[in-house]
């Protein structure tokens, strides 16, 4: 125990200086990229002396660093400031949007291992046969697409053509369940489809190996059904690189819930960042690109975690 | 084959043994009865007959002590009569009875429905087979829960008990602990309790002690008997350690190349070895070198591949007493319905009124020019 508390500190650290190196990237980033906000935001009348004096009061014109400090200053404490365009916190606005993707990343999780899961189980049980060769063949397929390339036909098919599903529109989950979820299924399983191929192809190989073991053999000795020998016995040992890969995999899954809930429509972040970027909302574009971040990390972080209380080989070692 | 004058005594010996140790009454059926049991693998290799001709009988409450070198087919045998391995290229043919059934014609699911409440199996390796991410005490109760369709907590407390009668004083703290986190000896004591839950008749029980110190070698072996002895269990023990089979077992049956070559009371076969192979085996054994200090002996030549078996006796091409005959034709054990009668399969058996294994039975000792001890 002693032991997982010194490497759970050791870990703690290492985040805090991945964080602080992520805030300069994004700092720098952003404010790189070519443009004056101030431009932006007086839109096409803009006159030398209006863009002067907006630089001035969003304090443009002081050093990069003196401008780091205060935003990072701010941002450690919670405030991320106020956007250019609305003047609303920028916190505030993705405290909102943040939970969408959150939701979306989680719901196509669940749904990508209750596809996953059985899909390995029965290649697994019938290696070599059509419904393995079929599935894997499907799999590598699944891996090759980008989100779009099955969200947009799924849209135009189920939401815009046949109606079964709204193709627009929000409403938070804690406000109306099952309307949410109405609404969400479409986007997660869009974004679920390339983690079902990546779940798929570690649990098949993983379970063939372990149905060579001698405690599955052990265990079918008992009396047990097949089922239950699968189930209990062989896909157990697969859970502690299973929750591995899903924790490498939700920091990218981020990226593509960005993606695909833009293309979907829901008030997400990734509405947040084009609407950041297209009007050189530096303080919006910063914040979205930090929590973003921070979450990547930290989910990286807690995987970690959680992959040493789970194996009880790791945890007693 | 055999010699009815010479075993006589010994097999009157046998008699008391079945007095105190069960035996079922002469003339009833036995519990296990193997007849011409084949089995056979298919491998990248080729077919490999890893069971050729096996035929034994088994009676409730009796241990069985199986032994023979490394890939003799001791867990082929155990395994086919289970009817399991872990892959599905597997041949059988010949009969497996259990109380007169014939198991050879049994589907998946009729099987299923034996193994661990009929026929259960401690494996050879309890590292290898204990699920390494599952906690014990489930890996003890989950047999009876599926086969005797027990509550949770009923399912537990029965855990506890074949725990405890495993030789585990401290179950209900095992319960919880993770294979890993055992010790040998207590690991074996766990695949045997995982054995015992559902209460088989049939308990075939893979190299148990091999692993294990002196002590607790003891220890697994008493508790086998008990088992055998208290719960009319019919045990098979497989060993490739001739003094543990001797000390344990009522009955030996000594295994070479997929075939049992010699088979009788377990003091006869000790005293009174017919077959060259069981002399050999006899006499390279720790046990029988009792200077310190002595070379060990080993059987000279290489254990049979049983992907290429000459025709006649597999042991013939290391024993020194091999003619013509035991190199063409195959010596056979005489089938019995008995498991008290002493037989082997041998062309040139060594005297039956010899008390100790002693003199060249090897080759290779004659070509030593040591003097004999
Ligand atoms: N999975 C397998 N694939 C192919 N051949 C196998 C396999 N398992 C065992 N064999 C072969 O089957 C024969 C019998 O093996 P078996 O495991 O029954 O021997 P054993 O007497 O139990 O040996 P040991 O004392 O080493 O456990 C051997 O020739 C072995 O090489
Ligand atoms: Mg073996």
């Amino acid at each position: 125990m002693a032991r997982l508390t010194a490497s759970v500190a050791t870990r703690l650290l290492m985040l805090v200086v991945v964080l602080f190196v992520i805030s300069i990237s994004v700092f720098l980033l952003v404010h790189l990229l070519p443009g004056n906000p101030a431009y932006a935001i007086l839109g096409p009348g803009a006159t030398p002396a209006g863009v002067e004096r907006v630089v001035h009061e969003l304090g443009l014109n002081k050093p990069l660093t003196t401008q780091y400090l205060s935003w990072f200053g701010r941002a450690v404490r919670g405030n991320l400031g106020n956007s250019y365009l609305t003047h609303q916190p920028v916190g505030a606005t993705i405290g909102h949007a943040f939970p969408v993707d959150l939701e979306l990343v989680i719901l196509s999780q669940v749904i990508a291992f209750a596809i996953a899961i059985p899909m390995a189980v029965a290649a697994a049980r019938h290696q070599g046969k059509w419904i393995d060769r079929t599935f894997t063949a499907g799999s590598f397929g699944m891996l090759s697409m980008p989100p779009f390339v099955i969200g947009v036909p799924l849209l135009l098919a189920l939401a815009v053509t046949a109606h079964l599903f709204p193709a627009t529109g929000y409403i938070p989950i804690y406000k109306e369940f099952l309307t949410n979820l109405h609404e969400m299924l479409l986007p997660s399983i869009t974004l679920a489809i390339g983690s079902v191929a990546v779940y798929y192809r570690l649990l098949r190989s993983d379970l063939i190996s372990t149905l060579q073991e001698e405690f599955v053999t052990l265990a079918r000795s008992k009396g047990l059904s097949d089922r239950a020998v699968m189930y209990r016995h062989a896909l157990r040992p697969s859970t502690i690189p299973l929750v591995t890969a899903t924790a490498i995999n939700v920091g990218s899954l981020l990226g593509g819930a960005v993606i695909v809930e833009y293309i979907f429509d829901l008030p997400g972040m990734g509405l947040l960042l084009v609407n950041g970027i297209n009007s050189r909302d530096y303080m919006m574009v910063q914040g979205v690109i930090l929590t973003l971040a921070t979450a990547f990390v930290i989910i990286n972080f807690l995987a970690d975690i959680l992959y040493r209380v789970i194996d009880p080989r790791v945890r007693h070692a | 084959m055999t010699d009815p004058g010479g075993e006589a005594g010994l097999v009157e010996r046998e008699g008391e043994f079945g007095g105190d140790g069960g035996g079922g009454p002469p003339g009833a059926s036995p519990l296990l009865e193997l007849r011409s049991l084949e089995t056979t693998y298919t491998t990248d290799r080729g077919d490999l007959k890893v069971l050729d001709g096996v035929s034994l009988a088994l009676d409730a409450g009796r241990i069985l002590g199986l032994v023979g070198e490394s890939g003799s087919g001791k867990t082929a045998l155990l395994r086919s009569v289970m009817g399991l391995f872990p892959t599905s290229h597997v041949r059988m043919s010949g009969h497996v009875l259990l109380d007169g059934q014939d198991l050879l014609g049994l589907d998946r699911q009729a099987l299923r429905r034996l193994w661990g409440s009929r026929i259960a199996m401690v494996f050879q390796d309890p590292m290898s087979s204990l699920n390494p991410v599952m906690r014990v005490g489930r890996q003890v109760s989950e047999g009876p829960r599926t086969s005797r369709h027990l509550g949770r907590s009923e399912a537990r407390e029965l855990a506890l008990a074949t725990l405890r009668s495993a030789g585990i004083r401290d179950a209900s703290e095992i319960y919880g602990r993770f294979p890993h986190q055992l010790s040998g000896g207590l690991r074996q004591r766990v695949a045997i309790a995982i054995a015992i839950a559902s209460a088989p008749q049939l308990l075939l029980a893979d190299e148990p002690t091999t692993s294990l110190d002196v002590t607790i070698q003891a220890q697994i072996l008493y508790l086998l008997g008990t088992l055998a002895r208290q719960r009319r269990i019919a045990v098979v023990l497989v060993t490739h350690d001739l003094a543990v089979a001797a000390s344990t077992s009522d009955t030996i049956a000594v295994m070479y190349a997929g075939r049992i070559v010699e088979m009788g009371p377990a003091a006869t076969v000790m005293a009174v070895p017919r077959m060259r192979y069981t002399q050999a085996l006899i006499r390279t054994s720790p046990q029988a070198h009792h200077e310190p200090g002595a070379r060990l002996e080993v059987i000279p030549g290489r254990p049979a591949d049983p992907i290429d078996l000459a025709p006649g006796c597999a042991f013939a091409p290391r024993c020194g007493y091999a003619d013509e005959r035991c190199l063409t034709i195959r010596p056979e054990l005489e089938i019995t319905q008995s498991d008290t009668t002493h037989r082997f399969a041998c062309w040139n058996p060594s005297d039956s009124r010899m008390v100790a294994p002693e003199g060249p039975a090897l080759r290779q000792r004659d070509d030593d020019e040591r003097p004999a001890t």
